[in-house]
């Protein structure tokens, strides 16, 4: 499944490389100089750098220099110092000496922007009406073609008595009357001229699609207010905003108690009651509705656990074996290049019957197919370089046996891996995912290769639902790629096959911590989303110690695969997702030093789940023995039969239970 | 200072459950009355027996425990009186006696409501003004006089709804001139009043408002004034606020903003919001710019006094008579000690001294201002003499005992605070002893506070300009004048060690207080009570730190909290506008408290540092139980069970606030 981060701990690891260099003590005997001084680019320009490192006394040393990108997607430069300006704004470029007495430098670059070229009023009204007001919004192109979000636009307007702008670009008019507005952006200018009209909206009728029906925290009530003229006619383009008055159960100091869309979408963190306005000029309704406690509550029990005592673990597989019985595989991280097997029929039992070494040091995941007769295993860190994917026969996982070595062009590494029809879609060096053929396991083939063309690109994980494959690349977000799609799936395909990858849609968010993807299509309403989980470590980590780590899921909504929204998140405060999996609208996720988390993701979703009293249990595996104590850092679930199982980096495998609900309930 | 009694009677009950969940060869506890049904007021003796499988009686004693003593109190051998209705438990115990083992069992004993009484209206608006709305706040009081929370009236009528609506929850909203009567009902008893709807005079609203420019977490005020056609103000017209907002992130952001109804307004989020201000059909609205708080600052651990073998708990920090600095730290559960340590380089914090007297538990230790006296609290003693004990801390490398003090302290203390030659000693958790100690080897009482509310129990007591905060779990922080000074920030009212006098209370639902610090704001000027919580409900601690506003010692209103998720609270100390606060598992949180105080001051981007205090090795590895912080000179020191001793710094500010 989803998975790991060695390819951001890898970067963490660079980087306080990086840091110690730079800071080494050296740096007071040798220095480099960069000609030239300031580096100022245009868009596309190209710049070759020269390097000279010269020693305490001033004299040029002999040292090989080599240049890095620090925002690689924005600005690249080959290692030996060619620089190109892929996107305005404010970088840096690493440059170092290699071999002993290393010091190193980092070199400011801008890239400037090109000047604006045109300005325009965007999504304006067609009749604009007295006592209205609404944001205005522009289109800012410059000289590049590109659209720009960072220009300021300045507005006037000629009648300040018919209508007034401020400084946040509203537009408030106020009587009857001709106007014209003035945007300035740079030197460019354009104007849009009203003629204001008396509001025909006398009344505004105000509904939502909970009427006789309870309403929960966290459920998304979906109001909408029709203008009306004084006759009953429709007012369609009168345009209506929205507020609330929050009136929480609890007053006493309460954080903010629910949040409204001018869509007229709302939904509540607290239980209370709450007056929704909708308003159009100097007409306004309101509604008010109660909001219960969500009460999705359930114990959780711990049923078993496998700890690891020496070793990070990393991801897990549960299946039932051609036998009957159930197994387990657990992964290693960083360590002798393991992979476990357990039995885990009695989840109260789990034991260890197998185990595989490879050469590598992280056998970071893990899969086995279908019909419970093959697993694939991922290497990193081979001693000979020759990384790639073990394939193995697992009919019997009290004694597994290896089948084939595949390393034909992955020996950069194999993070993730996929096992899908008859094929291992391999996340092949963090830049792209091959495609292997595995109908003969003991001689597979590359078939095909799925590689982003965008500038830096790289790629974490890959996994495939009905046909469609969903990887996690970062910066570049969640792709969509048809690799044979079926009629079971939830969104059409576009002809794709394994050997002929077809792209279908992607939604990337600016943090670009993509790391794990999972489609699914909501059992309550029947909305496709993909679950798009950010993997981060901003506060470092630290290999022999407790850890912390960033980020959350992002539930995306896919009106069809060209109109991909970002409508929630589940944010656990303090902690940082990993895997998840998401089943009859549950989500399982691994949060890493915050356990494991069990949602509540029924009904449309918006804002922020985690503070709706969605969260259905929460789990932290935490074990005296473990590899690292007392420490959860849990890195994958799998709900298997009843149970959840999860792995977790400092303890092992584990299994627990879900009890039943103790409270009455509200729904 | 503050602390766990609460913890210990949760821990011990939890434990009790699964311990007494075994084999009682085939005994049973039997209670008497049956069924247990009680009218408020009742006062019963309940009977426990031990039978055994044939019934016949044991001669095993039983102890009876209220988990609801201010609702139902109940003496150890069953002495009962019902306080308040509702269903409460009981817990009948027994220790092992002969070969008959531990036994426990929860009984509820049922309190009956007495018959509902009436409806009370809150406020009752005699005249609106058309087009404008009035929520009723409709109570149910039962014939006893108690207020029944439980209830909610859902029944409202409007006799002519041409001229005036009711919605279910009691929102009228007039519509036109003219009188309507306004009932509300509830289970067969009704109350109603009549009002009379007038033309709305206002014509336009004015808005107002402090900021336009302010940073996440500042409390601005929109205020509004409606007019009438000829400009004049229409004072008694009522305003609604509301807002409408566009935060930076809208990608599934979660709530990004509040308002209150008195026109305060407070973001989480960076963005746009538009507040409005309304009546009837006259609306004006102002739009605000809402910048990130920007107060994080980089921490750095100086040093650490590593303790791993046994939990440590409070800490105190001072000047010794030599000038150079000293810490000194108590321990829990273990063997009775108290460490000093020498932190004058507080990268090399050096332990220079033991004291271990007879207990468990060396819960509290104070340093009096002259650097000269400490007192350690005593719990847990072999020969259940607990008290205090008061040591001589001139030269901390050789700490000296002056006295030891347990005269009718014998139950525990477990904080104490030294405020002017006296020592304020909480005692068994009933009540607080002030201790004259001008003469520290002769050390004597001169007077004793205790509450009178039933099933009272206090905490923490901690004195400041003469006044005495104390921390009272479900009675709240209670403000007492034990010599209130021309500095204090509120009047005291004459009060002496030797006569305490009580100033006013605050308490709060949840019944958590376990701290309590008040500080007047020194950006706004307000004066407020920080009250802490202690819990730990499933065993893992929760709870946050509540905000009281205080216009004088009567009135107040819980205005603000802060709370980190899925963690518990201990020990504060504000200093400077800033809230030094140990959050056990969440370790230590130092927090932005300046300017006026609304919401959770956790989502507003108003915590400055964080330190998760863990050892990696000892009785708990890696495992944050932060205990208490103490700022000092430029440093924070801070006292984690599982790892001891912390002294850190902040870093200089180094972001510019982006507004203020």
């Amino acid at each position: 499944m989803k998975k790991t981060s060695k390819y951001s701990l890898l970067s963490v690891l660079v980087l306080l490389l990086g840091v110690s260099l730079s800071t080494a003590s050296l740096a007071q005997e040798k220095k480099i100089v960069i000609e030239p001084a300031e580096v100022k680019l245009k868009l596309n320009e190209e710049l070759q750098l020269k390097a000279t490192v010269y020693d305490a006394d001033g004299n040029v040393t002999q040292d090989t220099v080599q240049f890095f990108s620090r925002s690689r997607r924005n600005l690249g430069v080959t290692q030996q110092g060619l620089v190109t300006a892929y996107k305005p704004g404010s970088y840096a470029i690493l440059v170092r000496t290699i071999g002993a007495n290393r010091v190193s430098l980092n070199v400011p670059v801008t890239i400037e922007y090109p000047p604006v070229t045109s300005v325009k009023f965007s999504g304006t009204p067609g009749n604009v009406y007295e006592g209205t007001s609404f944001p205005l919004h522009f289109e800012v192109m410059d000289a590049s073609g590109a659209m720009r979000d960072n220009v300021e636009v300045m507005l006037t307007s000629s009648n300040e008595k018919v209508a007034t702008v401020n400084d946040f670009n509203e537009i408030k008019l106020l009587k009857k009357g001709n106007v014209t507005i003035t945007a300035k952006a740079e030197d460019v200018t354009q104007t849009w001229k009203i003629s204001v009209k008396d509001n025909p909206t006398d009344d505004i009728e105000l509904t939502h699609n909970y009427d006789g029906k309870s309403i929960r925290t966290g459920d998304v009530v979906r109001f909408v207010g029709k203008a009306k003229t004084s006759r009953g006619a429709d007012v369609a383009d009168a345009p209506i905003n929205y507020a609330f008055i929050a009136t929480p159960d609890d007053n006493l100091g309460q954080g903010a108690s629910a949040l409204i869309e001018q869509d007229g979408r709302f939904v509540a963190n607290h239980p209370g009651k709450y007056t929704i306005l909708a308003r159009s000029g100097n007409q306004v309704e309101e509604t008010t509705i109660r909001v219960v406690y969500r009460n999705v509550q359930r114990p959780v029990q711990v049923v078993g656990q496998g700890i690891v005592p020496d070793v990070k673990t990393s991801d897990l597989w549960i299946w039932e074996g051609v036998d009957g019985r159930d197994y387990a595989i657990t992964g290693t991280w960083g360590a002798r290049g393991e992979a476990f097997f357990w039995d885990v029929t009695d989840p109260s039992n789990i034991h260890t019957i197998d185990t595989v070494q490879v050469d590598a040091r992280t056998v970071n995941d893990v899969k086995v197919s279908e019909d419970g007769r093959i697993a694939v295993i991922t290497r990193e860190g081979a001693s000979d370089r020759k990384n790639g994917i073990i394939i193995l026969d697992v009919t019997d996982p009290s004694n597994v046996k290896t089948l084939s070595e595949y390393n034909k062009d992955l020996t950069g590494g194999v993070h993730n891996a996929f096992i899908y029809e008859n094929h291992v879609y391999a996340v092949n060096n963090g830049r792209r995912y091959d495609i292997i053929n595995i109908d003969d396991p003991t001689n597979p083939t590359t078939v095909g290769r799925f590689e982003l063309d965008t500038p830096g690109h790289a790629i974490h994980d890959v996994w495939i639902e009905d046909g469609i494959a969903y990887s996690s690349n970062w910066g570049d977000g969640i792709i969509a790629v048809d690799i044979g799609s079926n009629t079971s799936a939830d969104m059409p395909g576009a002809g794709g096959s394994p050997s002929n990858p077809v792209p279908l849609g992607s939604y990337k968010y600016p943090s670009g911590w993509n790391h794990a993807a999972f489609p699914f299509k909501s059992k309550s309403t029947g909305d496709f989303y993909v679950a798009a989980g950010d993997e981060a470590f901003p506060y470092g980590l630290d290999f022999s110690g407790p850890n912390r780590a960033a980020g959350y899921v992002h539930f995306v909504k896919f009106d069809g695969w060209e109109n991909p929204k970002e409508v929630a998140r589940y944010e656990v405060p303090e902690a940082g997702s990993h895997n998840y999996w998401i089943e009859d609208d549950i989500m399982y996720a691994a949060f890493y030093n915050g356990g494991l988390r069990i949602v509540d993701i029924s009904g449309e979703l918006m804002g922020d789940l985690y503070q709706q009293g969605r969260e259905i249990a929460m789990f932290l595996p935490r074990h005296k023995d473990a590899a690292i104590p007392n420490a959860p850092f849990t890195w994958g679930p799998q709900p298997y039969k009843g149970h959840i199982f999860l792995s977790d980096w400092n303890s092992g495998i584990w299994a627990i239970k879900l009890g039943e609900s103790t409270s009455s309930g509200t729904n | 200072m503050r602390k766990t009694i609460q913890a210990l009677l949760v821990i011990f009950l939890l434990s009790a459950t699964q311990l007494f969940a075994q084999n009682t060869n085939g005994l049973q506890i039997i209670i008497e009355p049956d069924p247990l049904k009680f009218n408020v007021g009742d006062e019963v003796r309940l009977v426990a027996k031990v039978v055994d499988s044939m019934g016949v009686v044991q001669p095993d004693t039983v102890l009876f425990f209220s988990r609801a003593s201010r609702s139902f109190t109940v003496t150890r051998d069953g002495y009962a009186k019902a306080l308040a209705p509702g269903m409460h438990t009981v817990i009948v115990f027994k220790n092992a006696q002969g070969d008959n083992p531990r036994m426990r069992k929860d009984i509820v004993v049922d309190v009956t409501y007495p018959q509902i009484d009436r409806i009370v209206f809150a406020e009752i608006p005699t005249q609106m003004y058309a087009g404008t709305s009035f929520q009723m706040d409709a109570k149910v009081y039962d014939e006893l006089d108690f207020l029944r929370d439980d209830l909610e009236v859902t029944e409202f009528k409007s006799s002519k709804t041409s001229v005036a609506d009711v919605n279910r929850f009691g929102k009228i909203t007039a519509k036109k001139k003219g009188k309507f009567k306004f009932t509300a009902t509830y289970e067969g008893i009704e109350n109603s009043f009549e009002i009379k709807v007038v033309d709305n005079p206002v014509t336009s609203i004015e808005v107002s408002i402090d900021e336009d420019l302010a940073r996440t977490g500042d409390v601005l005020h929109i205020s509004a004034v409606a007019k009438d056609k000829k400009g004049r103000v229409v004072e008694d017209a009522p305003i609604v606020y509301s807002f409408t907002s566009s935060p930076d992130d809208n990608l599934g952001q979660g709530a990004s903003a509040q308002i209150e109804q008195d026109g305060r307004f407070v973001a989480n989020h960076s963005g746009l919001y538009t507040l409005m201000a309304r009546n009837g059909g006259s609306i004006d609205e102002v739009t605000v710019k809402i910048n990130p708080r920007n107060v994080a600052r980089d921490i750095e651990v100086l040093g650490n006094g590593a303790v791993t073998d046994v939990a440590t708990s409070d800490l105190w920090v001072w000047e010794g008579v030599d000038g150079r600095d000293y810490a000194v730290t108590g321990t829990w559960g273990a063997k009775g000690d108290a460490y000093f340590w020498d932190v004058t380089d507080p990268t090399n914090i050096t332990p220079i001294d033991t004291i271990r007297v007879d207990a468990r538990t060396v819960n509290d230790v104070k340093v009096s201002d002259d650097g000269r006296i400490a007192i350690i609290s005593r719990e847990g003693a072999s020969d259940r003499k607990n008290g205090l004990v008061i040591l001589d801390v001139t030269d901390p490398s050789n700490v000296e005992v002056l006295s030891r003090f347990d005269d009718g302290l014998t139950g525990g203390v477990h904080n104490v605070f030294i405020y002017e030659d006296h020592v304020y000693a909480i005692n068994n958790g009933r009540k607080y002893d002030i201790i004259n100690i001008e003469d520290p080897s002769n050390p004597y009482r001169v007077s004793v506070f205790e509450l009178d509310t039933p099933g009272h129990a206090v905490h923490d007591v901690w004195v400041v300009d003469g006044i005495a905060y104390s921390s009272n779990w479900a009675d709240g922080v209670v403000a007492v004048d034990v010599g209130g000074m021309a500095s204090a920030d509120m009047p005291g009212a004459g009060g002496s060690p030797e006569n305490p006098v009580q100033l006013g209370s605050f308490t709060y639902p949840s019944g958590w207080n376990h701290a309590a610090f008040p500080f007047k704001s020194e950006s706004s000027d307000k004066f407020y009570i920080a009250a802490g919580d202690e819990a730990f409900p499933n065993g893992i601690p929760a709870g946050w730190i509540h905000f009281f506003e205080l216009d004088n010692w009567e009135q107040s209103r819980e205005v603000a909290r802060y709370e980190v998720p899925e963690a518990g609270t201990h020990n504060i100390w504000i200093k400077d506008d800033i809230m030094f606060v140990a959050y056990y598992q969440g370790g230590l949180r130092i927090v932005d408290v300046s300017g006026e105080l609304m919401g959770n001051l956790y989502d507003q981007g108003r915590e400055i540092a964080k330190f998760l205090p863990t050892a990696s090795e000892g009785i708990a590895p890696n495992s944050p139980q932060a205990w208490g912080p103490q700022p000092y000179k430029d440093m924070i020191f801070v006292s984690d069970m599982n790892s001891g001793l912390w002294a850190l710094r902040m870093s200089p500010v180094n972001e510019t606030a982006s507004a203020n």
